[in-house]
């Protein structure tokens, strides 16, 4: 059965469902020069989902083994930074929140926050009215 | 009835005071103690709303109900917001404001959106039907017919801001003119203890 492998959260642990991001899984193994990526794709609804993380190479000791979030650039997008997270000796925990940092500007004035959503409102009436143009009364 | 100004408790037992139930080992320190303000609002939601700058009615109050959903605890609260979309046109999008949480996703669970139009020159009267595509609007001519575009509310966020602070839009449009009332009545839950605020657009 399927089940969340990453959860991809900000620092207080809200799940960022609209967030458009990739990820991959690495396992960095004692004696070798770089680490070996197991696991790679989409983030889809905030979510990584899948049965388990790979088993390591059971010939091999696991020096550790990273979940690398890339969050992809661009206005639309939600304001979180890119982040690793490294796990020493072992592969990471089912359901690991990520925690990424927040890169965007807390509004502090109602003022912000109505300009914010009516600019967001317009945007939105603009992109209708290419579906459904207006017409005459 | 007599009714206590807003955050007095219901019974009227002080709430430094101790009291044990006869047959029971709780003391009031290990009960929810509700006040009269939380038990109405949570027989009727948000009752008193505020005029945006759409002219659209809008706030959110707590209700009673606590959820255990598998282990994790959720309070709950109702958003209302009570506007026109006019005048006639096809596309109609109205911000109804924004609701900010301490940490944590929220989620509607209830959705009782009525929409309401004129009928006059159709069947006589007006026409109410849930909020969605296929509600009766109305038009000049005043007579009521399902809209067969798209009629929904909308939770966003907005570029630059947290990911807890979500708008809310209503969002209807028609290859058609139309207009019509709305009566939005949403309940939602967040996790339990975490501020909510509501600021009308």
């Amino acid at each position: 059965m399927e089940e969340t492998l990453i959860k991809v959260t900000d620092v207080k642990g809200t799940v960022l469902k609209p967030i458009d991001a990739t990820f991959k899984v690495e396992y960095k193994y004692e004696g070798e020069a770089a680490p070996e990526e197991v696991l790679v794709g989409d983030v889809k609804k905030g979510e990584v989902k899948g049965d388990d993380f790979p088993a390591p190479d059971a010939e091999k000791d696991l020096e550790y083994s990273e979940i690398v979030i890339d969050v992809k650039g661009g206005v639309k997008n939600l304001p979180y930074a890119s982040k690793t997270l490294k796990f020493i000796g072992k592969v990471p925990p089912k359901g690991v929140p990520t925690d990424l940092p927040f890169t965007g500007k807390k509004p502090e004035t109602k003022k912000e926050k109505v300009d914010a959503m009516q600019a967001k409102r317009e945007d939105l009436l603009e992109r209708l009215k290419k579906i459904y143009p207006p017409k005459e009364s | 009835m007599a009714v206590p100004s807003s955050n007095e408790q219901f019974v009227g037992i002080s709430p430094s005071e101790n009291l044990t139930e006869r047959g029971s080992n709780l003391t009031n320190s290990k009960r929810q103690t509700y006040t009269y303000e939380e038990l109405m609002s949570g027989a009727f939601g948000a009752t008193t709303l505020d005029v945006g700058t759409q002219a659209q009615l809008a706030g959110v109050s707590k209700l009673a109900a606590t959820y255990n959903l598998g282990g994790v605890e959720y309070d709950s609260y109702n958003l209302k917001c009570v506007t026109s979309l006019t005048p006639e046109a096809t596309t109609h999008v109205v911000a109804i404001g924004s609701i900010e949480v301490g940490a944590g996703n929220i989620f509607f669970i209830s959705n009782r959106s009525n929409i309401e139009s004129v009928d006059f020159s159709g069947f006589g009267g007006y026409t109410n039907n849930p909020l969605n595509f296929g509600a009766m609007v109305d038009d000049a001519a005043e007579v009521a017919r399902p809209l067969s575009g798209v009629f929904y509310i909308n939770q966003e966020n907005i570029p630059t801001f947290p990911i807890e602070f979500n708008a809310m839009y209503i969002v209807a449009a028609d290859a058609a003119n139309f207009e019509c009332d709305v009566y939005v009545d949403m309940d939602f839950i967040v996790q339990k203890g975490t501020t909510v605020e509501f600021t009308i657009a």
